[in-house]
């Protein structure tokens, strides 16, 4: 009886149970080639944006594993961008180190502490839902920026810290800034991958369809949103550090960024929100597109004007992201093929072959 | 001290008329649409370009010029309303409409510097400049005349959606969208006319903000934040509510600026909102959300 | 038999509005009890105070030794009280196996592992009949085909009670009956079921005894047959026959049924 169960397609490709051959030799080959792409394109320009691109799959990935999972829509992963950019800035300079490799390995502990910044804010932003949730993030969010300002002691206020520079060629330091960037959205996507599979992400994605139900089934939702939100703090952390280190010196209007905020939520939007490849393929598509256009038109206002128009047009002709609109597709097709027409809305009735299994029930039933 | 303190009392109220009458056109459409509508801050900007054209190179007095801008903002609304906002799928459309209308925002401050350039403006009138002295305080008439309009702006709103045929189907498709739909109120209809609508009263509140504060197209930013922290604080969709968030708000700032310090003054602005959902997380004036069945 | 579930004296207003007036009665272990009434007479809400979505101003609820008043959702879940709702609750993006995955947390840990196992969720699935959709998501079914579905998620926690909100509302005749021959079936295997439903048949089809309640009280409790000819429930009626369904109700439970209810 449930062999027909088999065919349905899961509605993300890299979400289903386990990984077909073709997926693994398909992720093994992309991933050799984020490894190669360095050496292979050597032009600091195209590493550069290839770099910023990887900080983005990173972030954006991270933003869609709590927004995206929970439909929490969070404005204000900035905060945690921003805070890992500084306490890596401050990490380096008062521990007196030298620009280089070694160096890198504060990454993950700015990220901790980036994390531990998305503690108190997610307590505090997830006592509201909805759209005061979105609202109560913003205003965090300019809390913050308004803190970098004024909190002289943890960031030189307006006149900004500068970081240790590394003795690289310009060739050199792209390609060690996106291997490092490399890593960092990796482990990004893994997680995400992990949290989805986990009974964990099931209860984030009841969460997201119906949270009052899911709490009176037990699901401890508050603890659950905040472990994640946390998490994701703590991945945004690490992306904001090494951003901080590739330009070498960090101030509060790059560290605390409005559109970054938007822009990592318009990725996953774009890629396909609440899918684990949605986020990595709005990134690596848009923020291309982005560095481009500002690239092209440095002065004036049609850099912003051409960012605006590219935003709507995904948003007009992609609402529900790539990765579902062509799962949609496929999934049509496979069934079409599989069944020519039986299609499960069709109606009311009880499908066939149900007899039912009364053993199997009465089994664990208490009295 | 204390003058400084009553002072910056008074003036944080004058100032929060003018922010209330900013905020009024979000939580409107707020409340009609369940949009929140992050171009506002750019609409503000927008209308006070507009009425600083209208005064430099037409020489019509700001206020005068209310009588172009606001159906000129009134008709923006309802063209951005119908181009983007109304396209957007029932499924996130929450979601989505935040960046819709943020796009719409990074268009429009993109036009505006290609008009303008970043260089800072600010609208001159002959009462810009000009207080007078009342009860020991020097009031400048521009916020007076500010506060004036914002009254008398609200207090309209408040009759046409408690009064008018338009209102009354604004205030029931805020009740039930469905049942509004039902009962056969056109809600592609109310859904324009309430963006226009609140474009338009953001035209007044523009020209005001443009003759008190210098403003570049940079401007909006700033302003959608704190019209947000003021439309969640007086509850999303009210808009008494949000007059009261308005002037609370301003006067701590205020305050904050004499008894603390300016740079923290700002700071405790957005501070105010993260107290008040510690205690009342549905804002100052807001109803807990209608629990599903 | 013993009480398994005690209600006394339980009141509940909202604003000036006196949804349970001092509401008491007990089910029986072991019995499917009907909870009928007028539409608005607090059946849903005395639902929710005993499933704990919903806080009663006074009074006390009683689960098998437990006092449960006042108890958040979660925990009445995890001790054993299952509940559906009026419109089905199933989380429509995750598949129906996913669906029947998700009520892990409520139950002691020692039991999860065996409950929530793949297998014994698609043994839940059978037993609905729906194994063929397993890996659907829950919101592209019907509307009766999910009332279905959210009474395998509330067997997967293996509740002693269950609690069913409308189970025969809105959907066709023939789900009517799917849904009656489960309901016999678990009460037989142990199951003990309280009940709200308009439709007269198949509560007095099913149901052992029958509680009426009208404005926020129980006022006849009895056999299906006694209650039927009990004047004061007649009463409660507006004098009319309690076999007619009540317009109010069947209004807008069938609408979603003929939309097909698809998102």
């Amino acid at each position: 009886m449930a062999s027909s169960a088999s065919l349905a397609v899961p509605a993300d490709p890299l979400s289903g149970r386990g990984l077909s051959m073709v997926r693994r030799v398909l992720l093994g080959a992309l991933v050799l080639f984020a490894i190669v792409f360095p050496f292979v394109f050597t032009n600091p320009a195209t590493t550069s944006i290839a770099m910023f691109t990887l900080l983005y799959v990173g972030a954006s990935s991270a933003w869609n594993t709590f927004s995206g999972f929970t439909g929490y829509m969070a404005l204000g992963n900035a905060v945690f961008y921003g805070s890992g950019a500084y306490a890596f800035a401050n990490l380096a300079s008062h521990l007196h180190l030298n620009g280089g490799m070694g160096i890198f390995a504060l990454v993950p502990v700015a990220g901790l502490i980036a994390g531990l910044v998305a503690l108190p804010v997610g307590w505090l932003a997830l006592r509201t839902r909805r759209h005061t949730f979105v609202v109560i993030t913003i205003a965090i969010f300019f809390i913050f920026q308004l803190l970098a300002y004024n909190l002289h002691a943890l960031t030189n206020g307006s006149s900004g810290m500068s970081l240790p520079i590394p003795p690289w060629d310009a060739q050199t330091y792209n390609t060690y800034f996106y291997l490092a960037a490399l890593v960092v959205a990796v482990v990004a996507v893994a997680v995400a991958w992990v949290v989805r599979r986990s009974s964990f992400g099931l209860e984030l994605l009841a969460i997201r369809d119906d949270e009052d139900r899911a709490l009176g089934l037990g699901v401890r939702t508050t603890k659950v949103k905040l472990a994640t939100f946390v998490l994701t703090g703590f991945l945004t952390g690490m992306c904001g550090a090494i951003y901080a280190y590739y330009l070498g010196s960090i101030y509060p209007p790059f560290a605390f960024e409005a559109i970054f905020d938007v822009t990592i939520a318009l990725m996953a939007f774009f890629g396909g929100l609440g899918t684990i490849s949605g986020p990595v393929i709005g990134a690596l598509i848009l923020e291309p597109v982005q560095q481009y256009i500002t690239l092209r038109f440095t002065a004036g206002g049609f850099s912003l004007i051409a960012f605006g128009v590219l935003f709507l047009i995904v948003i007009r002709f992609m609402p529900e992201g790539i990765v579902p609109s062509l799962a949609g597709v496929l999934r049509r097709r496979l069934r079409a093929r599989a069944e020519g027409g039986a299609s499960p809305q069709s109606s009311d009735s009880p499908p066939p072959g149900t007899t039912v299994s009364a053993a199997g029930v009465a089994g664990g039933v208490r009295s | 001290m204390g003058t400084e303190l009553s002072k910056a009392v008074v003036d944080g109220v004058l100032t929060g008329g003018v922010y209330a009458l900013m905020a009024a056109g979000l939580t409107l459409i707020f409340g009609v649409m369940e949009i929140i509508n992050i171009a506002q801050g750019i609409f503000v900007v927008l209308a006070a370009y507009l009425s600083y054209v209208l005064q430099v190179h037409l020489g019509i007095d700001p206020f005068i010029g209310l009588v172009f801008t606001m159906p000129l903002m009134f008709g923006v609304g309802v063209l951005i309303e119908w181009g983007f906002v109304r396209r957007l799928k029932a499924q996130n459309r929450s979601a989505l409409s935040i960046l819709v209308t943020f796009a719409v925002a990074i268009v429009i401050e993109g036009i505006l510097t290609q008009f303008f350039s970043a260089d800072l403006r600010i609208i001159k009138a002959w009462y810009v400049d000009k207080s007078v002295h009342v009860f020991g305080f020097y009031l400048p008439y521009i916020y007076l005349l500010g506060f004036a309009l914002a009254v008398v702006l609200l207090a309209a709103l408040y009759v046409f959606l408690y009064r008018s045929r338009s209102g009354k189907s604004i205030r029931a498709s805020v009740q039930n969208r469905t049942g509004a739909e039902l009962i056969g109120i056109n809600i592609n209809r109310v859904s324009a006319i309430t963006f226009g609508i609140g474009a338009a009263v953001t035209a007044a509140g523009g020209m005001v903000f443009g003759a008190t504060n210098s403003f570049n197209p940079n401007s909006g930013y700033d302003l959608i934040s704190r019209l947000l922290v003021i439309v969640v604080l007086g509850g999303l969709g009210s808009i008494g509510g949000a007059l009261v968030a308005a002037v609370a708000a301003l006067v701590i700032e205020d305050v904050t600026a004499v008894l603390w310090s300016p740079i923290w003054a700002s700071t405790m602005f957005f501070a105010v909102l993260v107290l008040v959902l510690l205690v009342r997380p549905n804002g100052l004036f807001g109803q807990a959300a209608v629990r599903a069945q | 038999m013993s009480a398994l579930l005690e209600v006394s004296d339980v009141r509940k207003s909202f604003g000036g509005l006196q949804a349970l007036s001092g509401c008491s009665f007990t089910v029986e272990r072991g019995s499917v009890t009907g909870l009928i009434g007028p539409n608005g007479s607090g059946k849903t809400t005395m639902f929710n105070v005993i499933t704990g979505y919903e806080h009663a101003d006074s009074g006390a609820v009683r689960f098998d030794g437990h006092d449960i008043t006042g108890m958040p959702a979660g925990k009445v879940g995890g001790l054993g009280v299952g509940r559906t709702f009026q419109l089905s609750r199933v989380f429509g993006r995750l598949t129906l196996l996913e669906n029947l995955r998700v009520g892990r947390r409520g139950v002691p840990r020692s039991r999860r592992g065996e409950l929530f196992s793949d297998q014994r969720c698609m043994e839940l699935l059978d037993f609905v009949g729906l194994t063929r959709l397993a890996q659907e998501p829950a919101g592209s079914l019907s509307y009766g085909q999910r009332k279905l579905v959210e009474l395998a998620m509330v067997l997967a926690q293996e509740p002693s009670v269950i609690l069913l909100d409308e189970p025969a509302g809105g959907i066709n005749p023939t789900l009517i009956g799917q849904m009656a021959e489960r309901i016999a079936q678990l009460n037989k295997q142990g199951v003990t079921f309280l009940l709200v439903e308009h439709n007269m048949e198949f509560v007095m089809g099913i149901c052992d005894v029958v509680a009426v309640m009208e404005r926020g009280a129980v006022i006849a409790v009895g056999e299906p047959g006694m209650v039927r000819n009990d004047p004061l429930v007649l009463d409660a009626y507006l004098g009319g026959s309690l076999d007619d369904e009540d317009p109010v109700a069947a209004a807008p439970s069938a609408a979603p049924g003929i939309i097909g209810d698809r998102s």
